[in-house]
């Protein structure tokens, strides 16, 4: 933002500078045609603006504002371009007129009318020719119609000439102004102030409006800019000044040889007098008048001597006044001298001769012969002055000349240094972003993954790497002639080109698409793309990333999973079938089996109760034998029911204090531990997550067996408590009672497995099965050690059983 | 079946021997009179309800409990105490499941449709007399029936 009031600045310049100009020209047209001479020349005490200058400014100013307010629209530009070329021929025809003599007439076409005066007063001088010259070429490449690569650095260049000639011409007017003709060195002469005002703003106006337009973009550094101008400035002013001098010096010779005549022609007046006279006095003396032969050519040529250095002094009135006095004295002493000759051939030689010794012919020739040294001597004085003052312009010409070529030399050589510098640093920063630009050439060219860049209006390849042509089987050149649409199956096309004409986001995105391989095998891809400018186009970089293997992976995993979701469901259908009908069967078995149970015992007991007294004491026997098989199948039922039903129920979890519960089972053990001394010991037990009610079975069982087991002993020694293994605590369970036999140990978690007999130890070898059941419910695992006749240790753990 | 048409206990039960042996225990307790048998859930429910056979019946003549077994032809014993516990005439009278099922399910279930009590069948002859004893004594001789 901060460019654009400066851009707005510049063009405003141009408009006015253009503008000015115009007004400037028309104005000094309008004073030519009606002859106003104020207007001819605008500016007071400047020379008027020439009839031909005038028409070319009002073109030229016009033009440029035109340019500026349409911003080099194309009519404006067409404009130009026509403007330029006729104010080119009008200072190139101007030239031809002033250097090849010839006589086109240009200078009074402009204004036919008052074509009167002389054709040299109203031509303009060759510096405003060529300051035409070089507006029509600036105008010509400012149109941009013609030249393409050239037109701007040459508008450019040209402007600021033209802008320097005008401002030179500028300080050279108000220096002469100031301090008078003698101090204006730089001599610049374009026909008068106002036309160096219209160069200077037409050629300060181009430059706006090439900067306006960012057409020029100044990339040099202040210094070496200020370097050059100060260059371009200082050849201008020594071009100038030495131009000036050696014009002075021109001048001063050719006054010179202006003297040198003069002084020739005086000499050649007093050479004829003196011969003139050389023939009187012989003639008085000889009175032979074949030395009269001849007199009449000498006296004409006398006075033709006279003529011409009267003409040649006309600049000197102190000769002319010389002149004037020679003049009759050459002619009474001529007129004397006649009547000599005329009196020596009447009268005689006596006469002739007492006239010259006599007369006033002596006095006149010394008179004359004075007034001719007086003249000799002045020229001969102003021809040394001349000499000395050409001596001194060529002396400063010459020095000055080679000085600013030196000054120039030295500054444009500091200013290439500076430019070399920069270039340098220029040139290093390009290695350095060439090397740059290489290494990320490698990142795309090396690239594993498959990568390409689409132009996103005609859709065709712009560039590929490597991978991109082993992967897709194209070469370079197949794949640059084709657009992305060719590697697409003909379905996808409508999506695709869908995707494209969204506007994307600048944003990476991701998308899975089909592309087709040039053997005509479809791949999936996963396509990640990102919007870039390539060479000018608006284009898409794609990595590409081949994602057939793993789509068919993927699938297969899907399939895979399907097929055992569908197992796993088939399987858990079969096994509630197996659960519900497992459940049927021990709600039947809990029912209906029981139930004859519950009529042999109930019956049995009925007859003993009732008839017991008529029996005798075997029958009495049966029936009691009877009741007790009845019995034992119902304990048999039950425990095998609560065995089944341990594998169904759901765990109900909760903190448990193991210590308490082991406790607490054994003081409700009373029925079995009626009439035993037990040295009951426990140690610490860990506080579980587990299922109260199950867990309080598990005591039960493996307390009831301890005491069962340990019957035999006088005293029964039993021990509960933990040791810590491996991180987990291990629960223990361990007596001095019969223990078993460690050969059979697999046996003993097995459901109606026994390892003793039922006569010496009752039981239905459920209770090991159901403990193990409820341990491996709840992820823990149970296992013995036993030793014949010395006890048994029961081990288990449970899952999650640290301490809490 | 007693003549003044009032019944103390209600019976509801299948199987004979089981039968045979409850009434024999309640008469070993002297609680053998005023007692009406079903033998199966259809046959309860009428007697219950005063309908089918039992049609006219007063409601209002008892019986002061129903001993209940679950597993019964016809009629099942839930839906039948079901029907009992949703009938404002009937849901006052106490019922207790007496069942060989230990079944958790029945216990809950039971328990859910406003059971009384709920009573597994003891195996043994001593056990199932002395629960009936018990049973019958407390609900027929100890507790008085809600005032209406």
């Amino acid at each position: 933002m901060a460019g654009f009031p400066q851009t707005v600045r510049r063009t405003s310049w141009s408009q006015s500078a253009g503008f000015i100009a115009a007004f400037v020209g028309a104005l000094a047209c309008i004073g030519w045609w009606w002859d106003i001479a104020i207007l001819k020349s605008i500016i007071p005490g400047s020379s008027p603006l020439k009839p031909n200058i005038a028409v070319g400014m009002l073109l030229c100013g016009g033009v440029l504002g035109f340019l500026s307010v349409t911003r080099s629209a194309r009519p404006a530009r067409i404009c130009a371009c026509l403007c330029g070329i006729i104010v080119f021929f009008l200072g190139g025809l101007t030239l031809g007129e002033h250097f090849l003599g010839w006589n086109l007439g240009i200078d009074q076409w402009a204004i036919g009318r008052q074509a009167d005066g002389s054709s040299q007063l109203l031509r303009m001088v060759p510096a405003t020719a060529v300051c035409f010259v070089l507006t029509g070429v600036i105008f010509v490449a400012q149109s941009q119609l013609v030249w393409p690569r050239v037109s701007l650095p040459l508008a450019a260049g040209l402007s600021m000439s033209l802008a320097f000639i005008g401002g030179i011409a500028l300080t050279g007017f108000f220096v002469e102004s100031l301090l008078g003709s003698r101090w204006n060195v730089l001599g610049m002469n374009i026909s008068g102030l106002t036309a160096a005002v219209g160069f200077l703003l037409l050629g300060s106006g181009s430059l706006a409006l090439l900067q306006s337009e960012h057409r020029l973009v100044w990339s040099l550094d202040t210094l070496t800019t200020t370097g050059f101008a100060l260059g371009i400035f200082l050849m201008v002013v020594a071009a100038s000044v030495g131009f000036n001098y050696t014009r002075r010096m021109l001048e001063t010779t050719s006054w010179l040889a202006h003297r040198q005549e003069v002084l020739q022609k005086t000499q050649e007046v007093l050479t004829d007098v003196t011969d003139l006279l050389s023939q009187e006095r012989l003639y008085v003396i000889l009175g032979e008048e074949l030395l009269l032969k001849g007199r009449e050519a000498i006296r004409l040529e006398v006075d033709k001597d006279l003529h011409d250095v009267r003409e040649l002094t006309a600049d000197n009135p102190r000769q002319q006044e010389r002149l004037a006095r020679l003049g009759p004295l050459i002619k009474d002493r001529l007129d004397w001298e006649e009547k000599i000759i005329a009196a020596r051939r009447e009268q005689g030689f006596a006469v002739a001769a007492q006239m010259i010794a006599t007369g006033p012919g002596l006095k006149l020739s010394e008179d004359a012969l004075r007034v001719i040294q007086e003249m000799d001597e002045e020229e001969r004085a102003l021809l040394v002055r001349d000499r000395n003052q050409a001596e001194a312009a060529s002396l400063t010409a010459f020095s000055l000349l080679p000085l600013g070529v030196f000054l120039s030399m030295a500054i444009l050589s500091l200013g290439l240094a500076f430019l070399n510098a920069g270039v340098t640093e220029q040139t290093q920063a390009e290695k350095a972003l060439r090397a740059s630009e290489q290494r990320y050439r490698e990142l795309f060219e090396s690239n594993p993954n498959p990568m390409w860049v689409y132009d996103e209006e005609t859709l065709s390849f712009l560039a590929v790497n490597a991978a991109a042509v082993r992967h897709y089987g194209f070469n370079r050149d197949e794949f640059l002639a084709r657009t992305i649409k060719d590697i697409r199956p003909a379905e996808d096309l409508a999506a695709l080109l869908q995707n494209v004409s969204e506007s994307h986001e600048q944003l990476d995105e991701t998308t899975e698409w089909r592309h087709r391989k040039k053997n005509g095998e479809l791949i999936d891809v996963e396509i990640t793309s990102h919007e870039l400018t390539w060479l000018g186009r608006k284009a898409r970089l794609v990595l590409i990333n081949d994602i057939t293997e793993r789509k068919r992976a993927e699938q297969e995993l899907q399939q895979l999973n399907a097929d055992l979701e569908e197992r796993v469901q088939r399987r858990t259908a079969e096994l509630e079938t197996a659960n519900k009908e497992l459940e049927a069967f021990s709600y039947s078995v809990s029912h209906d089996l029981r139930s004859p149970l519950r009529t042999v015992d109930g019956f049995s007991q009925a007859v003993l109760e009732d008839y017991g007294s008529q029996l005798p004491e075997e029958g009495r026997r049966y029936l009691q034998t009877i009741r007790d098989g009845a019995q034992r199948m119902g304990v048999l039922i039950d425990d095998l029911l609560t065995f089944s039903r341990l594998s169904r129920l759901p765990l109900h979890q909760q903190r448990i204090d193991l210590t308490r519960m082991a406790r607490d089972t054994f003081a409700e053990l009373a029925s079995e531990k009626k009439g035993r001394r037990i040295d009951f010991k426990v140690g610490e037990l860990p506080t579980v997550h587990g299922d109260p009610a199950l867990l309080k079975q598990v005591w039960v069982n493996l307390l009831s067996n301890a005491i069962k087991y340990t019957r035999k002993r006088e005293l029964a020694v039993i021990e509960v408590g933990s040791k810590q293994e491996n991180g987990s605590a291990i629960c223990f369970i361990s007596d001095n009672g019969t223990g078993f036999d460690m050969r059979y140990v697999d046996k003993l978690f097995g459901v109606f497995q026994r390892l003793h007999r039922t006569d010496e130890f009752e039981g239905t070898g459920v209770g090991l099965a159901i403990v193990q059941r409820v341990i491996h419910r709840h992820g823990g695992r149970v296992w013995a050690h036993g030793i014949e006749d010395k006890g048994a240790t029961f081990y288990f753990t449970l899952k999650g059983d640290k301490n809490v | 079946m007693s003549e003044n048409n009032v019944v103390e206990i209600l019976i509801v039960e299948d199987t004979p021997e089981d039968l045979e042996l409850a009434l024999r225990a309640l008469r070993k307790a002297n609680l053998a009179n005023q007692i009406q048998i079903a033998r199966d859930g259809a046959e309860a429910v009428d007697f219950i309800f005063g309908e089918g056979a039992h049609l006219g019946r007063q409601l209002e003549n008892g019986p002061k409990v129903i001993l209940l077994d679950l597993k019964l032809p016809k009629i099942d014993g839930m839906e039948v105490l079901r029907r009992i516990k949703s009938d404002p005439r009937t849901k006052s009278i106490p019922v207790v499941v007496l069942t060989s099922s230990k079944e958790q399910k029945d216990v809950v279930e039971s328990y859910q449709l406003g059971v009384n009590s709920y009573i597994v069948k003891p195996v043994n002859f001593e056990g199932f007399a002395k629960a009936v004893q018990d049973l019958g004594m407390y609900w027929v001789l100890l507790n008085q029936p809600p005032q209406p």
